[in-house]
Order: C-alpha cells, then structure tokens, then sequence
C-alpha cells in the first residue's frame, strides 16, 4: 500500500530540487559574461563580485517564479548591449578618464546603457501582469550584467552605464505608471 | 476525469509551474488518482502498477518547471506515466529472464556435479571390487551406515580405509 502523504512529501522535495537546477542553470550564462571582462584584461576582484552577485540575483529570482525567470532573461540579454560596447571599447584599447571627466569612452557607456535601458522598459511594458517586478528584476539584472562588463573601463565607465541605463528605463516607464494607475 | 476537471488540474499545473507553491496540494490531489488508475489498468501486478505511477508522478513533479503551457498537463502526466509503466513491464521481463538463465545455470551446474559424483563413486566401486573380500565386507558395512561390533570390526575397518585409500593414491596420485 502506497503511503500518500511520504509520496506527496517525496514529490515536494523533488520539485523543489528540480527548481532549484533549473535556477542555477543560468550559470552557464554568466560564466562566459564573466570571462569575458577578465579576458580583456579588467579587475579580476571586482568581477568576481560582479558575476557572484549577478548570479546570486539570478538564480534567486529564477527560483521564485516565472516572472523572475522571464525578467532575468530580459535583463540579461540587455545587460550584454552596454558590456559588449564596454569589450569592444577595450579592445580599441580604451579606457574612461577621470570620473567626471566626459570623454568618448563615457559616451559611448551612455548611449549603450541608455538604449538598454529603454529597450528594456519598453519589453516589460508588453508584459500582461507583475510589470512593477518584472521591470525592477530585469533592471536590477541588466545594471549588474553592464557593470560586469564596463568594470574593465574603470568606475567612471561603470557609472555612466548604470546612471543611463536607469535614468533611460525610468523615463520610458513613468508614462506608462502614470497610464495604469 | 472529465474535461472541467482536467482543464482545472492544467491550470493548477501551470500555476505551480510558475512558482505557485500552494497548488502543489491540488497538483498532487489530481495527478496521483488518475497516474495509479492508468498503472492499474495496464493489467500488471498491483504492486509494480504502484511502483510504476509513483515513479511516474515524481518524473512529472522533477520535470514540471519545464511544462509545455500549450499542452495538457494531465494528458503530458499520463504520458510519462504510460513510459513509466512500459519501463516497468520491460524490467520485470528482463528479470524474469535472467531468473530463467540463473536457473538453467543451476541445472547445469547440478548435472555436471552429479555426474562427478558419479564418476567418483564408479572409480571407488572399482578400487573396492579389486580388494579382498575381508575388506570389501567391512567398507559396504561401512557405506552402509551400520556402526561397528566391537573394537576388532571398528580396527578392520579402519584397515580397510587405509588400504583405500593407498589404491587411491597410487590409481589418481
């Protein structure tokens, strides 16, 4: 005879365990955005914490539902626009100037951080429900996935992005909050 | 199950596919009826259509992250149950061959021991039929379990023994 409730315990558990699987299996992504910064030469302390945060947000917010699972993947596949302008800026071989200093390599973080941004409010805005989370999560992912690649180009590089990529996801999203409530 | 119930279970699936923990009971509830109905039906054992849906339903419940939205999800359980159970039966008939190698092995071995024995025991015969008859009375007393009268029988047959035993030696080293 069957025991239902140690079945039904069993089956939780491996639920749970296969969740969790599915959840780390976004390493395999972050690894290579990982490698990528360190191979071009930039701080291998701060990718390390890049890519260990990035991949702690991920697997957390896959874990939990599937709006985290679909956000993440947004905010990931966005994130690469700024670190992929962050490699090829270092391969060129350059590097931002002083913080506030707004030089090429600072533009270029700008512009790539802003359309990731705007690209981003604008794929959440689609979304049918949970935009509020789906757009922070996607945000928070994409920043993180930018910083990892511009943390080669110095803080000043880092910074640009991040500022641009907000301040562009904001400006796209405030109509449409307004519009909703 | 009918199609209201199974298009309730589907959604149930679906919501504990995207991270809804408390329909696991209802997932549960209406998956573990209908996977041991369909084992039960496939005309095996009771106890290996119970194997065989429990494993079913911890296959659905590891692979339920991966659930096809698109498709039903009590249809998608009864698949894997349907494998499970086919697997199942694929097992037992192996085994069950196996068993029937092991005992063809056995019977095998059993033959080729009694005609050893048999061997033996013609090659004894032979060595007791060439000596005297003193000693060949003494060793079918012997074989045949009767215990000895007295010291001078027991001596006799202990002679008898010795003897056979060096016909033996010098016969097969």
């Amino acid at each position: 005879m069957v025991d239902v409730e140690a079945l039904a315990a069993r089956a939780r558990h491996v639920a749970a365990r296969s969740r969790l699987r599915m959840a780390c299996r976004v390493g395999l992504a972050i690894i290579p955005l990982a490698c990528a910064p360190l191979a071009s030469g930039a701080n291998t302390g701060a990718c390390a914490c890049l890519a260990l945060a990035l991949f702690a947000v991920a697997v957390y917010c896959r874990w939990r539902d599937r709006t985290g699972l679909d956000a993440v993947t947004t905010g990931l596949l966005l994130g690469i626009v700024p670190l992929a302008a962050a490699l090829v800026l270092r391969a060129c071989g350059i590097q931002c100037a002083q913080l506030w200093a707004l030089t090429e390599a600072e533009a270029v973080c700008l512009g790539a951080g802003a359309t990731a941004g705007i690209a981003a409010s604008l794929v959440v805005v689609r979304a049918s429900q949970q935009r509020r989370r789906r757009w922070l999560i996607t945000i928070l992912v994409a920043s993180l996935t930018a910083a990892l690649g511009c943390a080669g180009l110095g803080a000043a590089g880092v910074l640009s992005a991040l500022v641009a990529l907000v301040a562009g996801a904001t400006v796209v999203w405030i109509p449409v909050a307004v519009r909703a409530a | 199950m009918d199609a209201t119930e199974r298009a309730r279970l589907h959604a149930a699936m679906v919501r504990f596919a995207d991270g809804d923990r408390t329909a696991f009971r209802e997932v549960f509830d209406g998956l573990w009826p209908t996977c041991l109905a369909l084992a039960t039906r496939s005309r095996m054992q009771r106890a290996d259509a119970e194997d065989a849906a429990q494993r079913a339903i911890l296959t659905v419940f590891a692979r339920i992250v991966d659930l096809d939205r698109a498709r039903d999800g009590a249809a998608w359980a009864m698949t894997i149950t349907a494998f499970e159970v086919l697997t199942m039966r694929k097992q037992r008939a192996r085994r069950r061959e196996a068993a029937r190698d092991h005992d063809r092995e056995d019977e095998q071995a059993l033959a080729s021991e009694q005609l050893v024995a048999h061997e033996l025991a013609t090659h004894v015969q032979a060595l007791i039929g060439d000596m005297s008859d003193r000693d060949r009375e003494a060793l079918d007393a012997m074989l045949s379990g009767r215990k000895p009268r007295g010291e001078t029988e027991r001596k006799r047959r202990f002679r008898a023994i010795e003897r056979l035993r060096a016909a033996w030696r010098k016969a097969h080293g």
